[in-house]
């Protein structure tokens, strides 16, 4: 049993028409737990776009955490032993870390505002969380629909969010536990027009199907398989519906071997 | 002074060791494993009764756990004190658990032996609570830690005992350590029960295990006022480290530990032990089998041995060491440690590392030329407004009507009115081709500064210049780690050179000039160095010498000499020590500066790896917006270019 998966983030067209950076960050890794399984580690943040070092903040963010959550998870026996306050400790640490970066350069934590989505799989279990917006779609079996594993939480306000630096992060983060996936899709807000139906709360089958399977049947190097995901990021097809940052990440649960 | 124990034999005392409120502590010349505890006050019948039946309940297991006391002392058949064992080299408990004390007096101790403490803590109070004595006064001044971690509980006679149907109260107690149903009680009058004590013993293990915090001490909602007394805390049951406490805005002082750093059945005990009523807290043995388990699941950290921590979690000292906090620093001790600075994380190891890093391919390079995609036309002028193009017409009819008013009609007035009127419509609505100009010009420039932004940014991901300079980042602190041994090894024997330098200046300076005993230097001679300062072998130098016009130049030689002979008598102990503190502070600085190499190095794939996806998913978005920069100059250009200095003179008189 083992995962294979694509990971990249691409730039949003009104981001390169307001000369502002992308501002989208994903990270993923492999670890295994003590009984051998492998599990996928996988992050998405997203800055916020009124936030003056929100593009530091949402690479930190991944790095922070999925170097945490790697470490964590590799001592773990399964998933299950992961209570709920450890993994809200891993947020609450997140902030931290990027507090003593704004103290060290002075600055409010608040400009590295960005939200933190993460998904951690094994072959049985799976451990969704998420500040902010940004979604986690999986599929359990090969012929079960894809189902909405987190949905995208908006604060107020349309165009509002929360962020891993809010004074109140603990409160807005959303933990859902699951009996395994077999697919997991995770990506940013700037796909949420196209890989989900708002009005019936539930997420969109065509996107998805030819994600995984062109994953799925890849015998390519990850390097050059990510610039053919970025390439699609960057697609036409894509940027006509929507001019955001866009991240994505795609893992498939293989048989057998690597 | 004589006095008789219970046994009959005589003690004399001869020593005082100590004085508290209540009596005196002495050794004595006959038993030289026992202590005598003189009160300085008549000791009332209750308090005799009290240690008659203490030292008639005394047995080697009490007294492996505390001070208990042994025999009654009577001087002239009156009791005046007791016996207890001697004890040494103990430190209070709490010498133990604060990190500066503690680096000084267990230099070695880490994490597990406070650990392993606390559970030699459980322990005492177990064997006492079976006994049914209650410690009542429970406090880190009142139990003693060992160097091999075992700890003993002292002052016994102000415990609450059990005797004969009668109950021998404690009268103290100190408000961090009194459970919140006692907090403002008079102590006299209640009898304490083993709870009580349970909840200081839960106060004292959490400050072993959280390096001397106290659960009850941290940072309060601003609204409350931010701080408040330990007592008052326990009284209002403000845990700062749960959830509960979170939910009521407490915040641990910063640089705490939180529970994810011990095992959840502790967290489970500490909540129990500091929210929950009298009855429900954990009992010794609970404790000591909780302590037990997370000793079992400690491991050390591989960027410093000192730092041992719960398994399941990243280690927590890195994290406080990274935000100036060094709790276990190994800046204790002096010898020992040395080699283990090598061996934690040896040059193999960094070897091992580095073809990690090696192994890590670079992104592609791409060109980083942006190249002009088509020729740019310059966009129209438009000189002629609406405005204008009415005077023109204006002008023109007035030009004709001159030329026809002079040519055909011979009106000579007529013409000079209408030429005039040509002349100011011209003047006045002349084509002006500065503003545009300028305001083409100023885009231009515009765009040729944000043009070199986005070039450089893309030259900067074409060519993978990131990748390559945090590789030469990660390579620096390879060679630092690969000849940190030298250089440590440089710099302690400069400390050495140092060392030796002052010891000479030391001895040179014990010889006085005044004692030279050479017939040549006379007394004018030292006065004369003396009114300047020149007083000791160590003031002499030919330097020094030369200043002084007035001195006989043989003099200076003969001075010279002296300094010289006594430098060669000068035998170093070549075992000399260091001074502790200087080496202290040199091991700690490369200990730090290692932690951090290794730490680099450590993390040196992962976040190149991570670079190398950077550059990856920015690529694309960056050379679309720098050859979107790159015709927007062009055009630019092409619009500055368009406007031709003939039109651009003849148009800004």
């Amino acid at each position: 049993m083992s995962w294979r998966y694509v990971d990249g983030f691409a730039v949003g067209t009104s981001h390169i028409d307001r000369c502002m950076p992308c501002q989208d960050r994903c990270a993923s890794t492999l670890s295994r737990s003590r009984d051998g399984s492998e599990i996928l580690i996988s992050v998405i943040s997203d800055g916020a776009g009124s936030a003056t070092h929100s593009e530091r903040g949402a690479q930190e963010v991944c790095s922070a955490l999925i170097e945490r959550v790697a470490a964590e998870v590799g001592a773990c026996e399964n998933l299950e032993e992961i209570s709920e306050e450890r993994v809200v400790s891993w947020f609450l640490d997140v902030r931290e870390t990027l507090r003593a970066i704004a103290a060290q350069s002075q600055v409010d934590v608040r400009e590295y505002a960005a939200t933190a989505l993460l998904a951690v799989v094994s072959e049985r279990q799976a451990l969704c969380a998420q500040i902010g917006d940004g979604a986690i779609v999986l599929r359990r079996s090969p012929d079960a629909p894809f189902e909405i594993a987190v949905w995208p939480e908006s604060g107020e306000y349309v165009n509002q969010t929360f962020f891993i630096t809010d004074e109140t992060a603990a409160e807005h983060l959303t933990i859902r536990r699951y009996d395994g996936a077999y697919d997991l899709i995770a990506f940013s807000d700037g796909l949420q027009n196209l890989a989900l139906e708002r009005a019936t709360r539930s997420a969109f089958g065509p996107f998805f199907e030819p994600l995984v399977n062109t994953v799925r049947a890849n015998g390519r190097a990850p390097r050059e398989f990510r610039d053919e995901l970025i390439a699609y990021l960057n697609s036409e097809a894509i940027n006509c519906r929507t001019d955001d940052d866009k991240a994505l990440i795609i893992g498939c649960r293989m048989a057998g071997a690597p | 002074m004589k006095f008789r124990d219970s046994s009959g034999a005589t003690l004399t005392i001869a020593k005082k060791l100590g004085e508290g409120g209540e009596g005196v502590v002495f050794t004595t010349n006959e038993k030289k494993d026992v202590v005598a505890k003189i009160y300085s006050h008549p000791l009332s019948k209750i308090q005799i009764a009290k240690l008659e039946e203490m030292v008639h309940a005394a047995d080697d297991t009490l007294g492996s756990v505390a001070a208990w006391p042994t025999s009654m002392l009577y001087k002239d058949a009156r009791a005046v004190g007791f016996t207890m064992p001697m004890l040494t080299s103990q430190h209070p408990l709490h010498d133990l658990f604060g990190p500066k004390r503690r680096q000084a007096l267990f230099p070695n101790a880490h994490w597990s032996f406070l650990v392993h403490t606390g559970i030699n803590l459980s322990r005492a109070f177990e064997v006492l609570h079976d006994r049914n004595i209650v410690v009542g006064d429970v406090n880190s001044n009142n139990v003693v830690v060992y160097p091999d971690s075992t700890a003993r509980l002292i002052d016994c006679d102000s415990f609450q005992i059990q005797g004969k149907g009668k109950l021998f109260r404690c009268n103290v107690g100190v408000a961090e350590y009194q459970p919140p149903e006692l907090q403002g009680r008079d102590f006299s009058r209640i009898e304490r029960l083993p709870q009580h004590d349970l909840f200081g013993l839960a106060v004292m293990i959490f400050q072993l295990l959280f390096v001397g915090k106290h659960p009850f001490a941290g940072v309060l909602p601003a609204e409350t006022g931010g701080a408040a007394p330990i007592g008052a805390n326990v009284a209002a049951r403000r845990f700062f480290y749960g959830q509960e406490g979170r939910r009521q805005g407490l915040r641990p002082p910063p640089g705490s530990l939180t529970l994810t750093a011990i095992t959840p059945q502790l967290s489970t005990l500490f909540r129990n032990a500091f929210l929950g009523d009298t009855s429900s807290r954990p009992s010794a043995a609970a404790w000591r089998g909780a302590l037990a388990d997370l000793k079992s699941k400690t491991v050390v950290c591989r960027a410093n041995p000192l730092h041992h921590y719960l398994r399941n979690a990243a280690c927590p000292w890195c994290a406080l060491e990274r935000g100036g906090l060094y709790y276990f620093s190994g800046l204790g001790s002096v010898s020992g440690i040395d080699e283990s600075i090598w061996q934690s994380f040896s040059n193999a190891d960094v070897e091992r590392t580095w073809s990690e890093i090696d192994a890590v391919k670079p992104p592609p390079a791409l060109d980083p030329v942006i190249a002009p995609a088509r020729r740019c036309r310059p966009a129209r002028l438009s000189l002629w407004s609406k405005r204008r193009k009415g005077a023109y017409v204006a002008g023109a009819v007035a030009t004709v009507a001159a030329v026809a008013a002079l040519a055909h009609f011979n009106m000579p007035a007529i013409a000079v009115y209408a030429a005039l009127a040509a002349l100011v419509l011209g003047v006045v609505f002349r084509p002006d081709a500065r503003a545009v100009a300028t305001q083409r010009w100023q885009r231009h420039s515009n765009a040729r500064r944000a043009f070199r932004a986005a070039e450089q940014s893309w030259a900067r991901a074409a060519k993978a210049t990131p990748f390559f300079e945090e590789r030469e980042r990660l390579a620096r602190a390879r060679r630092a780690l690969l000849d940190q041994r030298s250089r440590y090894e440089s710099e302690l024997a400069g400390l050495r050179a140092n060392r030796e330098r002052k010891e000479r200046d030391a001895i040179l300076r014990r010889h006085r000039i005044a004692a030279c005993n050479i017939p040549e230097i006379t007394w004018q001679i030292q006065e004369m160095l003396r009114n300047a300062g020149v007083e000791t072998a160590a003031d002499l130098s030919f330097e020094r010498l030369e200043g002084f016009p007035g001195l006989w130049r043989p003099a200076k030689y003969y001075l010279l000499a002296w300094r010289m002979t006594i430098e060669r008598r000068i035998r170093l102990n070549p075992r000399m020590g260091l001074d502790a503190e200087l080496v202290r502070e040199l091991r700690a600085a490369h200990l730090r500066e290692r932690a951090q190499n290794q730490k680099l190095l450590l993390g040196g794939a992962a976040s190149l790896r991570r670079i190398a996806t950077e550059i990856q998913c920015q690529r694309a978005g960056l050379k679309q917006h720098a050859q979107a920069c790159a015709e927007a100059l062009w055009q630019a250009e092409a619009d500055a270019d368009g406007i031709s200095p003939l039109l651009y003179w003849t148009t800004s008189f």
